[in-house]
Order: C-alpha cells, then structure tokens, then sequence
C-alpha cells in the first residue's frame, strides 16, 4: 500500500500530449512518477516487499487519484534493483542513468557529481549538462556507509532515524569508530555503550564512520562541481552535513518540493518521455512494448 | 537435442568444466599420475614430460563457513572455496598437490591442503621470484625449475629428459598457439563463437590433458573457420583483472539489456594462463621455461619494475585494446585481493586517457547478479551515451 501520494492538481491529463512513468524499485523503497508533457502530475512511495508486486503497488499508488489507468501511459521506463521485475514497463534504464538525468533536472545543468546514497548501495556518478552520465562508482561488497547500515544502528541504540540523525547534526564530540565495516563499527559501538559513553556521543561516532566511508568513495571517484546528493540518505541531515564537512564542500541545496529519494523515479520518467517523443520503439531493451501516441 | 558441430565440442569443454573430477577420475583410470596446481607460475611442462597430468585447482562457488577456521576471513573468496575444495576432500584423487610462491591468499589455500587435508607426504611449493623483471630472475627461475624437476622425477620414478622437456614444451607451445587462434576469431565483427564459449574452451585446457585438449581445439577451430558467423558484436567488453572461473558472469555479459560481446580476458584463468611461447630446440630446456614464463603477461603481484613502479601488464593490456578494440572495459577482481585493485588505480587513468569508459566488479563466492547486471548496463549506457 502506498505511503506517500501526491498529484499535481493544476495539470490537466486529459490534454497531455504525452504521459510518462517512471518507477524505481529500489532495496528498501519502491517509488512511481508521472510526467505530463514532461511535468512532475502524479508521484507514489511504497515499502519494498517483492519487487514484483512493490513495483506495480507504487504505479497504483501514483494512478489513484489521477483518474486515469496504467494503459493510458504512453511509455514506462524501470529503474533500480528490481526494475527488471516490473513488468508493465517497456523498458529499463539502470539507475546510474536514471540518476544523473533527474538530477540535473531538479538542479540544473551545472551539476557534475551526484552521489546516490540508497538503502542498499551508494553510487557516485559524473554526467554531462545535459544529465547524461558519464562514469560511476558503486560501493565495495560492503554495508559500511549504506542506508540499512545506519537503520541498524537506530535499532541497536532505540532510536528512529530522525533522532539519529538530529542528534548527529548537534554533536561534536564523539569517539572514533571503525569506517571499515558496518559491523565492526556497531560491534565497536557495543563496547562503548559498557563502557558508559553517552548514546549521544556514540551515535554522532556511528554517523561519522559512516559518513567518511561514503566520502571516501566520492574522494576516490573524483569530486566535479556541482555536487548534489540523492537517495534516501540524501534526507538524513546528519549524514548530508558529514558528509559535507569531510568532503570540504557544499552541495547545491535540496529543492525543497522534491524528495531526493524520488530523483531516480525523475530519471526514469524522463527517459520515458524522451522514448516517446523521439519515437524509439526499442531503444534499448529487448522486446520492448512501445506504447506511444503520434 | 543433441547438439552438432563446433557447438558439440563447446558443450565437451563445458561439460568438462563443470565435471572435473569425473574427467579426472577417468585419467586416473588409464593410470595416470595426477597433480593439481593452484598457480599458474608453476611450469606444468615439468609435470608433463614425466607423465603427470597437472590440473588447475579451481572453486566450488559453494557458500561456506568452514574455511574461516583455517584462513583468515580477509583472504580472498577465490582462495577460501579453493581451500575448501581440499577440506571437501574433492581432489583426493590427486597424486601431488603443488603451488609457486606467488600470490599469498593461494599460498594459504595450499597451506590448508597439505596440512589439514591430507597433502602433507604429496605436495610441492616452488620458490619463485619475488619480482620477475630484474636480472637475477631467471637464473633463480631455473635453478627452481631444477629442483622441481628433480622432485618430479623422484615421484614418477622417472629419469625426465631433455627430450621429454622439449617433447613436453611443445605440446603446451601448440596450446597456446590454438587457444590464441580461438581468442583471435573474437577481434572481428559477427565471430563464430562467443566470448564465453572461448573461455569456456579455455578454463577446460587447464584442467585436461593438453594432448587432448589440443585434439579438439584443432577441430574446433577447423569447423569455426568453416562456418558461418555466430553473433554480431554490439557494445564490445573486455575484461581484466584476477582469476575467475565463474563462466556465468561471463554469460551475464552477453546477456543484458543491449547488444553486448565479452570479446576478450585478460586474466590468469584466461589469456595471461596461454598469451606466451616457451622457446622451442634450446640447448638447456629449464632457462628455455624460464625464459617463458618470464616473457608472460605478468601478474599483478609479480609484476613491478624496481625502482620505477613501472606495470609491464599495461603494455599487454594496452595492446590487447588496440588489437580487440572493446568500447569499454571491466575490471573483475576477488573481494580482498590486493595486487589486482592495485593495479585498477593504475590502468584506469590509462583506459581514460583512451577514452574507454570501465567498471569495477568485486567478485564473491556467490555472484550479485542484479547488482552485476546494473552495473554492466550502466557501463554500456555510457558507452552508448545514452539521454533522456
């Protein structure tokens, strides 16, 4: 079931020239979103459950209150972990692609490096003005610096990620832990918390570790201005000024009417929109089903 | 359905892969004499002109604990599941279990062999230079070559001579040669085989009897230069980086959302096991091998010039793009594996200079395959230049 929908009020879909979708089913979140005419109208989040069934839970979610159903999108592109699994798409963009191209859509054309700080995996990406990227950088096989990491720690020091991340955000004094591993890191944090050391302190630790992992990933992979961070961390205000502070930088300011985590469904959408309008029946994928009006 | 031509032989070389100990168990019935090998540093010429079939040690892909008790947990997976293989009690068929002193995660994993499962009173670990490329390299590569030959000799029961050597060094020269011709069919537009049907028939050479081995290559190859092309190529990939015996990632890269041909590996399970010749009618076969095996595309963990850092790899790599053209390149290496990371900061500013666009792929005992495929379709989006 969704649980988040919004609809554009002011747009009309029924003098939509083209109506396009995009849905990223990623690791922890699925979401859905729909163009008119390339205009944000209709947007869904979900919990991902099956890929299968969260990808089309999503689109439900975004039609709802749009009047219109899933055969009336011309074109539907997928992206993220299980973007293969939704079926009612023509086609699949990986969301490297996906995630440049909504970025430089809702910052413009001066960005250069867009970190994807997700549930499962965090992605650096360079792209063009033009939002096309341009090469990436995907984490190590490791959960140090990924979003499930730090939904661990709440639980393991009983507090919700909003807590974590405002106590972050005001702490200055925290011990060092290890930005190794998520696990050695919480192990290490077990230690303090015998040890008496303020849950405070501990949690401000954890973010630091964890921040200076995912640093260490856009250090290596080459810091380009604009720099902007998407995903779902990118709402984690104590890991966006970390990550900030280490890296010597300030990323362009989130829009406020976008939720990061929506960036790659953008993506997706313009991607289905741009299909559409070029009239690419198969672009990309295999067998596609290519459902564009003239 | 019973699948006929140069497809039948793949599908023996494939059978073979995924069947070792049955291919081997049925050499050891002929009465044979049998030594697994986990490097590729080791000169399996020696082993063979006194008899002996060396077959390459490789993995299980099983997910499992029970190593951890033996190497430590920061040891390659590659090197854990070849451990684990001897644990399994899987080779112990074998007469001989040997290794060179080469990378430090396989020294562990034939550490496990010989002392905790049953390879004490069978095994061998030859010294090799720490670093190949300075003078007193071969003379040292030689005299090692010398005692193993003359271990060797003592277990077949064999007086091994220079004509068996020579006799031995040409039948690995004509394997080489054969597989080269295999990977030269991929330089061109619409191959009549595939990138992983090639490393297929080529992981198989290194657990068969290279004379037999040989005997289907040539068939092969003759039915291959009768036929008609097999694919088009699409986005051409090249790999580099550390051994992988996983051909399913080699099949995940021709099967993505796009066009794609795996069109050659540069790795020691690929083309640094075959990519060099031993000379042939030397008067002194052991710095004939020397020579040789000097002369292959180094290792990452071998290969440093003293005093410069110089990568002599790069060249061969360089080369290889020049000659197989790939639109873009994958770096493929194992999770805790030193020297072939090393090496990526290194060749990527050369890949990015030539304008290649790579990806890097951390590999494991079990395969990410979604995580894979995202990242692979990324790297031809690029390479597309895919927009909105």
């Amino acid at each position: 079931m969704s649980e988040h929908i919004s609809v554009n009020k002011k747009l009309d879909w029924t003098k939509a020239k083209v109506i396009a979708a995009g849905v990223d089913i990623g690791a922890v979140t699925s979401k859905a979103l729909i163009l008119l005419d390339g205009q944000p109208y209709a947007s869904s989040q979900v919990t991902t459950r099956t890929p299968k069934e969260s990808a089309l839970d999503a689109m439900n979610g975004a039609l709802n209150k749009t009047g219109f159903k899933l055969e009336n999108i011309h074109s539907i592109v997928a992206t993220g972990r299980g973007g293969t699994q939704a079926a009612f798409a023509h086609k699949t963009v990986s969301e490297i692609a996906c995630g440049a191209a909504g970025a430089v859509r809702i910052w413009g054309p001066s960005v250069r490096t867009v970190l994807d700080a997700g549930g499962q995996s965090c992605k650096v990406i360079h792209c063009t003005e033009k939002g096309r990227a341009t090469s990436f950088l995907w984490n190590d096989k490791c959960a140090a610096g990924i979003g499930r990491s730090i939904e661990a720690f709440g639980g393991l020091v009983r507090k919700d990620l909003a807590e974590t991340a405002e106590i972050a955000l005001r702490s200055d004094k925290f011990p060092k832990l290890s930005d190794f591993c998520a696990v050695y890191a919480q192990s290490e944090a077990l230690d303090l918390i015998r040890s008496k050391v303020p849950v405070e302190e501990l949690i401000a630790g954890y973010y630091y570790a964890m921040a200076r992992r995912i640093s260490t990933l856009v250090d290596r992979s080459g810091m380009k201005k604009d720099f902007v961070i998407i995903g779902g961390l990118a709402r984690n205000p104590g890991i966006v000024s970390l990550v900030e502070s280490i890296l010597k930088i300030s990323g362009l300011a989130p829009d406020p009417e976008w939720d990061p985590a929506f960036i790659p469904a953008l993506g997706a959408a313009l991607y289905a929109d741009g299909f559409c309008k070029r009239q690419e029946p198969d672009a990309s994928a295999h067998g596609s089903r290519h459902n564009c009006v003239n | 359905m019973e699948k006929k031509g140069s497809d039948a032989i793949i599908e023996s070389f494939r059978h073979i892969t995924e069947n070792t100990p049955e291919y081997a168990r049925s050499l050891k019935a002929q009465g044979r004499l049998l030594a697994g090998y986990m490097c590729t540093h080791v000169p399996e010429e020696i082993l063979y002109a006194a008899g002996i079939v060396p077959l390459r040690i490789l993995s299980s892909h099983e997910s499992q604990a029970m190593t951890r008790g033996y190497i430590h947990e920061t040891y390659c997976s590659f090197s854990h599941d070849c451990a684990y293989q001897g644990l399994q009690h899987n080779y112990d068929y074998l007469d001989l279990i040997v290794t060179s002193s080469s990378c430090i995660h396989m020294g562990e994993a034939f550490n496990v062999w010989v002392r905790f499962a049953g390879f004490q009173e069978k095994s061998y670990l030859m010294q090799y230079p720490h670093i190949i490329h300075t003078k007193p390299a071969a003379g040292f590569m030689a005299e090692s070559f010398g005692q193993f030959k003359e271990f060797i000799g003592k277990l077949a029961k064999k007086d091994i001579t220079d004509n068996d050597l020579e006799g031995a060094i040409k039948v690995y020269n004509h394997n080489r040669r054969l597989l080269k011709r295999l990977w030269e069919f991929l330089r061109h537009d619409k191959p009549p085989i595939t990138g992983p049907e090639v490393a297929t028939a080529t992981l198989a050479s290194q657990v068969m009897d290279k004379q037999e081995c040989n005997g289907m290559l040539e068939q092969l190859i003759e039915r291959l230069e009768a036929g008609p092309g097999k694919t088009s190529s699409g986005v051409r990939l090249m790999v580099t980086g550390g051994a992988c015996d996983d051909l399913g990632i080699f099949d995940l890269m021709e099967h993505l959302n796009y066009d794609t041909s795996l069109i050659f590996i540069d790795s020691c399970t690929a083309a640094r096991y075959f990519w060099f010749e031993v000379p042939e009618g030397r008067p002194d076969k052991l710095k004939a091998l020397a020579e040789g095996y000097i002369g292959k595309i180094p290792c990452p963990a071998k290969d440093n010039v003293p005093g410069t850092g110089e990568k002599k790899r790069f060249r061969f790599v360089q080369q290889f793009i020049e000659d197989f053209k790939p639109d873009g390149v994958v770096f493929l290496y194992q999770r805790f594996c030193s020297p072939q990371p090393m090496d990526v900061v290194g060749l990527k500013p050369v890949l990015d200079n030539l304008g290649i666009p790579s990806t890097e792929l951390e590999l494991d005992t079990t395969v990410p395959i979604t995580q894979f495929r995202t990242q692979l379709e990324a790297l031809v989006e690029i390479i597309k230049g895919v927009t909105p």
